[in-house]
């Protein structure tokens, strides 16, 4: 037996739609309380649609925004109702979004002040050049022969 | 009656508007009205091919604007912040 016990009593009356929303038949407009998503989430979730949908923003209230679709093709109430539910998923990715760029803003803004204005005196080719050039006179020290160089002598101790 | 479409100014950026209504006189006299609140941008002498779709398709045409300036916006108050630390 378990001893987890669920909560299964919750009628579908008593779920609260958080996001309303009306069609016309030809449009559709979706309440947005500004409260729970920025303004920066709905102008992200928004511009996404602009490419299928003429898209309009209205100040229905203070801190809510009214976000109107109407597709730029044909259309019926489902097609309507599933163009809100996309967007309300939208809004949510947008939410997301938002809150990970403003947690992760600090350190993306040191690794960019880090990589502008790092320290260092040589500059990367510098120090890559100084390292073959240490290379090729510890070679010249050594007088060994080496495979890689011989391609070059071979051929020109072949030919003769 | 001309065609007119009112834009909160809380929510579209008031140089956006500006701009776009400039690109829009080819096919039509545009008028920004300023309020409080609101921009009232009105088309009159509107060219009958485009009269359909034409306050649509500038709407979403300031929209894009809008987001496109408050992203340059941010990325220029980042820049100055981070040159602050």
């Amino acid at each position: 037996m378990s001893d987890v016990s669920v909560e299964t009593s919750t009628p579908a009356e008593a779920l609260v739609d958080e996001l309303t929303w009306l069609e016309d038949g030809r449009r559709v407009a979706l309440r947005v309380d500004e409260e729970l998503y920025p303004l920066d989430a709905i102008y992200g979730a928004a511009y996404l649609f602009v490419d299928r949908c003429w898209v309009y923003l209205h100040r229905s209230a203070d801190k809510q925004v009214e976000v109107r679709l109407k597709p730029k093709g044909p259309t019926d109430p489902a097609a309507l109702e599933a163009l809100a539910g996309e967007l309300a998923n939208e809004l949510l990715n947008q939410v997301l979004r938002v809150r990970i760029g403003d947690s992760t803003r600090k350190i993306r803004e040191y690794y960019m002040a880090r990589a502008f204005f790092s320290t260092s005196t040589r500059s990367s080719i510098d120090q890559l050049l100084a390292e073959l050039d240490q290379e090729e006179l510890a070679q010249d020290d050594l007088e060994i022969s080496v495979p890689w160089d011989a391609p070059a002598e071979r051929e020109g101790g072949g030919g003769s | 009656m001309a065609p007119e479409v009112s834009l909160h100014r809380s929510l579209y950026d008031d140089g956006a508007v500006e701009a776009v209504a400039s690109q829009y006189a080819g096919v039509a006299r545009v008028t920004v009205l300023p309020s409080e609140h609101e921009l009232t941008v009105r088309f009159e002498q509107v060219d009958p091919d485009v009269a359909d779709v034409l306050v649509d398709h500038f709407c979403n045409h300031v929209l894009a604007e809008t987001v496109v300036r408050r992203n340059q916006a941010e990325a220029t108050l980042r820049g100055d912040g981070g040159g602050t630390t």
